[in-house]
């Protein structure tokens, strides 16, 4: 057996309040390539932070070992120098640089400061061929697709004489072309003796890929396995295995029993999605929600479960006012009526919100006051005449500070300064008050704390209980079979399934949602059976 | 508690600054009648900007002769925004200065703040430029500005020869200063009224066709404009012919259209420098004609305006006539305005040295 | 009565909320914190006073003479005009840079109307301000709907204004103007009822205006007692009633004692109040405000941010225009060189005054002060003598302090 090129031992990473790795070992031989998995939070990001020097020496417990010595990186440049490359998921590329530029960048083939673009060319000449890109050094970066630039990334990590390549998710905005030479070429590395790698949710890529998977859950190594001896043998670990391992969670008792609704409109239709379909804004080539449809009644809440990439969140933002993406087919029903949501006003005033993922970046006026968040939706509503009644603006911030419980002295307090609970408080208060029909929250109980996940699955359960229509769009998949009745899964943009809470087993979700190729579309949705292939262009 | 101290400390203050004055009336209010603590009483001076050699010159010397002759002085320049400049002399007034002395940014601008200088009983003096549109102007100190431009255009017609040679004829370029100055008028008008009958006859020629004011302005009389200007006429008009004459009505922009000479190799070989003009016999100039690159410039002492401005102001406040000697030409659209005009001097290679002989510049300073 | 309000704190603060703050010190830290949250606009109040007591010791008086205090509202009045309507375009998240040319070209076009083509002034004056309106449109189009920046657009309507009023003034200066017009900038409260030694109608206003203010802050008090919010103890809140009151009423008498309220005052006083009650309470106010803080969220609110960025450049276009009128006014003539580096001040005086670069914080009241502070400055100055020159280095370091007190400020503040 080759020696360890990597050890890590009893990795340990807390974050204010949260303990993000806890005991963390991983060992990757020489020459080997070596899948972490795990579910959305696990901690696998966190822990190639660690290992690349992000989080810097002393802010995490444990040792790390690379080529038998320990190491102790202060930065992102002591761990590159020791030969250590990530790739993020993120592209890091300057698009307006060619690919020449973007490779050497920071680490410039130079005499006294003064390029010597020769040597850089020849240089770059060679690394393109080694991943087989067939491009010219100057060619720049934005004329390149996403799949070449990732080739780029990893001539740039090769420049860098790379021994350990850590990749992240580095398939998911590849179409299954540049997919398969990606791997292809992860491979060849590998036979080049460069060890590497690989955090993917795709389990038939790491199965055709890797050599071994360490799987790891809630800041845990759980398990080890080998998937293959030797190159070219056939996957001796099946999907199952890893599922198994990946969820292996007991149902937390925190969620609250569902409170039926039994109002005018119980078991009424709300809202209904047919044929959606959406581009990506930039790259229009990609279909990013595909011929999706779906459909949501009073009192109940729909889970819309996926990994990352699946397109659950740009599925709701752009049926919300078409925020997100370019629309290309589909249509919205309210109570059984076409309407239009073109933009968020109108969206709006049909009684549908969305309260997003990213509470800081699209939820929140960090730098105003709660009373003055909770009431942004909902002004022309509390208005009269385009004034806002002061009064009762405050009325209703001290209501929504008292029944969501959020802990701040005063409605006067800005925003940005309380924690990350409150802050969802916040945004949900501010929806709330919208008073909509359909509720659509968006990772509602990310990044905070277990008390406070407890205190809004009520508030959620209790929207329900009072005839919304909800849909709850979530990666941990205990929280969706903790509140939802029903959960629709997601997986490359297309819906693969809807399971009743009875029938839903996270294994089951989880097979779902790793479907790379969905069988016939119509088991998406019993009720409307749609072909894309037969559908022109909307 | 710290609210409260302070709170306390904001009312103590408000109260010691503005109690003692709201014990005073509307009688006391007018602030004219404060009395300086010079015997002479105190001379308020409004300079345009401190950007130009010249005005802080002027300033200095008059500050010096209106102290010599016992008065005190408040100087201020506007640096060239005319808000700047009513304000400062709103607050002259409102200090109770005897007497303002005034070179004007925008003539037509001050209007109103002379009508406050004469509810005060301020007396005003007109320095270099003319206040428009006032009643309250006692009177003007000034040099002959169209006597400048026509000084310019006479040195071109006698250094040509167009008098005697009326056969030949001759290239000739106009330059005149920013649009946005009045006197821009009339050194251009000036030197047009010497030069327009050889225009008409030919025996000068504008190459480029440029002879009307709004062409050939130069923004904020600045040099590097007038370089531009002047490169691009010598690319498009004479590439085959030489230009033989330039009228340039300030040193800074005669700097400049040389520059644009030089570069194409005017002064050098075979090819002598035109006729360049200019005015304010500037330090750089007057080396310049020395060396034999600028021809000519328009010397006006401006120590003399400032021995003429502190006359009149001190006649104005004995309370007698200033010494005028021009009570005709200078309409400012309400009232004519009583003038003293000094005469401007031509200065070129020739006679130079009246520049050292009346102390001007020191003969290390040209020649150093 | 500081007793029950107390009580009622406590019974807040009890809640595990996580900050900590204990009975005994929630009113001097509230005091504090309160404080330190508008530290930016109070620390600003304060310099004022104290630039004012500065120049009065400095200038032997001179500076609080009733004539002078005049010529300080005289000589600011465009600028805090612009200030008003830049701070609002700053909260909104933009910059315009072309208020100065635009004030100039509104200014040079009112005078070619009045002087050239002897149309009424109140005609010169409303055509300006609609073409004021017609501009911030026009960039409002450029930025809001196309998306180009305001940095660039305005920068271009900059030279395209500055160019605008040369070629419609051919370089010269158009004066002079009827009295009525002149009266924007230099007319006063006309003097009635018998001879007082004070200026009557003034003083009537000044009180009036002392009576509203009380009466507002004694209703803020209630209502706050009645959604059983904080408020100051008693005794804070009367020496603040009185502060109030002494602030105004030496304000008023000081004026009255020369020509009494002028009438750029009152202009500025309207816009002042109106523009303030728009930002506060007006639902198009907090969307401004919402649009600057986080434009993302914002938008995802329903708020339609192409329509408010328009109003908002619409709104500073008619109060450039209203500027350049009472700047043209001031000089009793349209000139080509009017309203040079307005714009600048009316930033500085933004920024002075509490606005951040990232938008979504300020006020109306704050952008006053903030040109105001310039304004003393210049004046003081002027009056003690400072020459141009030092008084530009001044201004700078000026600038440059109260900005990073700020960011010095919320530094520790956050830490």
């Amino acid at each position: 057996m080759a020696p360890h090129v990597l050890e890590m031992r009893g990795i340990t990473k807390t974050f204010p309040g949260v303990r993000a790795l806890d005991g963390v070992d991983i060992s990757v031989r020489t020459g080997e390539v070596h899948a972490i998995c795990g579910e959305n939070g696990a901690g696998k990001s966190t822990l190639m932070k660690v290992l690349s020097g992000v989080h810097p020496h002393g802010t995490y417990g444990g040792e790390i070992r690379f080529e038998g010595e320990p190491c102790e990186f202060r930065d992102i440049r002591a761990s590159e120098r020791r030969g250590i490359v990530i790739i993020h998921q993120e592209l890091a590329l300057v698009p307006q640089l060619s690919i020449a530029e973007n490779i050497f960048l920071g680490n410039e083939r130079a005499t006294r400061g003064v390029i010597s673009w020769s040597s850089t060319l020849v240089e770059t000449e060679r690394l393109l061929r080694r991943v087989g890109l067939d491009e010219r050094p100057g060619t720049r970066i934005s004329e390149l697709g996403v799949g070449k630039q990732q080739l780029v990334e990893i001539a740039k990590a090769l420049a860098k004489r790379v021994k350990l390549l850590i990749l992240d998710e580095p398939t998911a905005a590849l179409n299954d072309e540049d997919s398969r030479k990606l791997l292809e070429l992860i491979g060849e590395l590998r036979d080049q003796g460069i060890s590497c790698i690989l955090i993917s949710h795709k389990l038939n890529e790491i199965r055709q890929v890797a050599d071994t998977v360490t799987v790891i859950r809630d800041g845990r190594s759980i398990e080890t396995l080998t998937v293959r001896e030797s190159p070219g043998e056939p996957s001796r670990i099946t999907d199952e295995q890893l599922i198994e391992r990946m969820v292996g969670r007991e149902l937390d008792r925190f969620y609250p029993d569902r409170t039926p609704y039994t109002g005018d409109r119980a078991g009424q239709v709300a809202l209904t999605v047919r044929d959606w379909t959406v581009r990506h804004p930039v790259d229009t080539g990609r279909t990013v929600v595909d011929s999706v449809s779906f459909e949501v009644r009073h009192g109940e809440i729909l889970g819309l479960a996926g990994l990352m990439g699946a397109g659950r969140t740009e599925l709701a933002m752009s049926v919300f006012g078409r925020s997100w993406g370019r629309y290309e087919r589909g249509t919205v029903e309210l109570h059984g009526r076409e309407i239009s949501t073109r933009t968020v006003a109108e969206a709006v005033r049909h009684g549908i919100a969305y309260v997003t993922e990213d509470r800081k970046t699209y939820g929140l006026n960090l730098i105003d006051t709660i009373s003055r968040n909770i009431s942004l939706a909902a002004l022309p509503r509390m208005a009269s005449r385009g004034l806002v009644d002061a009064h009762s603006e405050r009325q209703v911030a001290e209501r929504f500070r008292a029944s969501m419980n959020i802990k701040a002295p005063t409605v006067f307090e800005q925003v940005g300064r309380l924690s990350g609970g409150n802050q969802q408080k916040v945004v949900l208060s501010q929806w709330i008050n919208a008073e909509p029909q359909v509720l659509i929250l968006d990772e509602p109980t990310r990044g905070i704390d277990v008390g406070a996940k407890s205190e809004i699955y009520t508030v959620i359960d209790q929207l329900a209980a009072r005839g919304k229509a909800v849909v709850v769009i979530s990666s941990e998949l205990s929280e969706l079979l903790g509140i939802c009745d029903r959960i629709a899964t997601m997986a490359f943009g297309r819906l693969t399934g809807v399971l009743d809470r009875d029938e839903a087993t996270q294994e089951g979700l989880m097979r779902l949602m790793t479907r790379t190729n969905p069988a016939d579309p119509a088991d998406a949705d019993p009720g409307d059976p749609a072909d894309p292939a037969v559908r022109g262009e909307g | 508690m710290s609210r409260a101290r302070a709170a306390t400390r904001t009312l103590a203050v408000t109260a010691a600054l503005v109690l003692p004055l709201t014990a005073c009336g509307q009688d006391s209010g007018g602030g004219g009648g404060r009395d300086a603590d010079a015997e002479g009483g105190t001379v308020g001076i409004a300079m345009p900007t401190k950007s130009s050699e010249r005005w802080i010159a002027d300033g200095d010397n008059m500050v010096a002769q209106f102290e010599e002759a016992g008065y005190e002085t408040d100087l201020q320049y506007g640096e060239d925004r005319v808000e700047n400049q009513i304000s400062q002399i709103e607050n002259m007034i409102a200090r109770g200065h005897d007497l303002l002395v005034i070179a004007a940014i925008d003539g037509s601008s001050l209007s109103n703040v002379l009508q406050q200088a004469a509810d005060a009983d301020i007396p005003v003096i007109a320095y270099d430029r003319l206040l428009m549109n006032s009643e309250n102007v006692d009177c003007y100190a000034t040099f002959d500005n169209s006597q400048v431009g026509e000084l310019q255009a006479r040195y071109i017609v006698d250094a040509l020869g167009l008098e005697e040679n009326q056969d030949e004829s001759f290239n000739i370029e106009l330059f005149a200063g920013s649009p946005d100055d009045n006197n821009t008028r009339y050194f251009f008008e000036g030197a047009m009224s010497v030069l327009d009958p050889y225009l008409e006859s030919g025996q000068l020629v504008v190459q480029s066709g440029q002879t009307e004011l709004s062409e050939v302005t130069t923004e904020r009389w600045d040099g590097g404009t007038a370089q531009n200007r002047m490169d691009d006429l010598l690319t498009a008009h004479y590439r085959g012919e030489p230009v033989d004459a330039v009228l340039s009505p300030y040193d800074g922009i005669s700097i400049g259209v040389l520059s644009a000479l030089k570069s194409v190799g005017y002064g050098s070989g075979d090819t002598p420098f035109p006729v360049v003009t200019g005015q304010d016999a500037e330090l750089a100039s007057v080396k310049s004609i020395v060396t034999g690159e600028q021809t000519q410039t328009v010397y006006k002492d401006t120590r003399e305006l400032a021995r003429l401005a502190v006359a009149m102001g001190e006649a104005l406040l004995a309370g007698e006539e200033p010494e005028v000697n021009d009570t005709e030409s200078y309409d400012n659209g309400v009232k004519v305005v009583p003038a003293y005009l000094l005469e401007p001097v031509s200065i070129d290679a020739e006679n130079y040295e009246l520049l050292i002989e009346e102390g001007y510049y020191t003969e290390a300073q040209i020649t150093g | 009565m500081s007793q029950a309000t107390l009580g009622k704190n406590t019974r807040d603060q009890r809640e595990p909320d996580g900050s900590g703050a204990s009975t005994e010190r929630s009113l001097a830290a509230r005091a504090l914190r309160a404080l330190r949250n508008n530290m930016r606009q109070y620390g600003m109040l304060i310099a004022l006073v104290l630039l004012l007591g500065l120049f009065q010791v400095w200038s032997g008086g001179d500076m609080l003479l009733p004539r002078n205090v005049t010529n300080i509202v005289l000589q600011n009045g465009y600028i805090l005009i612009l200030a008003i309507g830049m701070m609002i375009v700053i909260i909104n998240g933009h910059i315009d840079l072309s208020v100065g040319s635009l004030a100039a070209f509104t200014g040079a076009a009112a005078a070619v109307m009045m002087v050239d083509h002897d149309l009424p002034w109140q005609v010169a004056l409303a055509v300006s301000l609609l073409i004021g309106a017609v501009v911030g449109a026009w960039q409002g189009f450029w930025i809001a709907y196309v998306g180009i920046p305001s940095f660039i657009v305005t920068l271009a309507g900059m030279l395209l204004f500055r160019g605008a009023t040369q070629i419609l003034l051919d370089g010269q200066s158009v004066s002079p103007f009827p009295k009525g017009f002149q009266d924007i900038s230099q007319g006063f409260l006309p003097e009635v009822g018998p001879n007082t030694n004070y200026h009557n109608l003034t003083v009537l206003l000044g009180v009036a205006v002392c009576a509203i203010a009380l009466l507002q802050e004694w209703r803020q008090r209630q209502q706050a007692q009645a959604y059983e919010l904080h408020v100051l103890p008693f005794r804070i809140f009367l020496l603040k009633c009185v502060a109030i009151v002494a602030a105004m009423m030496a304000f008023t008498l000081t004026l009255a004692s020369y020509r009494g309220v002028p009438v750029i005052l009152l202009i500025l006083g309207g816009l002042l109040v109106a523009m303030g009650f728009v930002m506060r309470n007006a639902v198009v106010g907090r969307h401004i405000y919402a649009l600057g803080g986080n434009r993302a969220a914002a938008q995802l609110s329903g708020v339609k941010d192409k329509r408010v960025t328009m109003l908002v450049f619409v709104n500073m276009g008619v109060l450039a225009a209203l500027a350049g009128c009472v700047f043209a006014a001031r000089l009793n003539a349209g000139t080509p060189g009017a309203g040079n580096l307005f714009e600048l001040e009316a930033i500085a005086a933004a920024f002075i005054g509490g606005a951040s670069m990232s938008g979504g914080v300020g006020t109306v009241l704050g952008a006053v002060i903030g040109g105001l502070v310039l304004g003393v400055l210049n004046n003081g100055m002027s009056l003690v003598g400072i020459s141009q020159d030092w008084q530009q280095v001044i201004k700078g370091l000026v600038l440059l302090a109260a900005v990073g007190f700020d960011v010095w400020n919320k530094r520790r503040a956050s830490s």
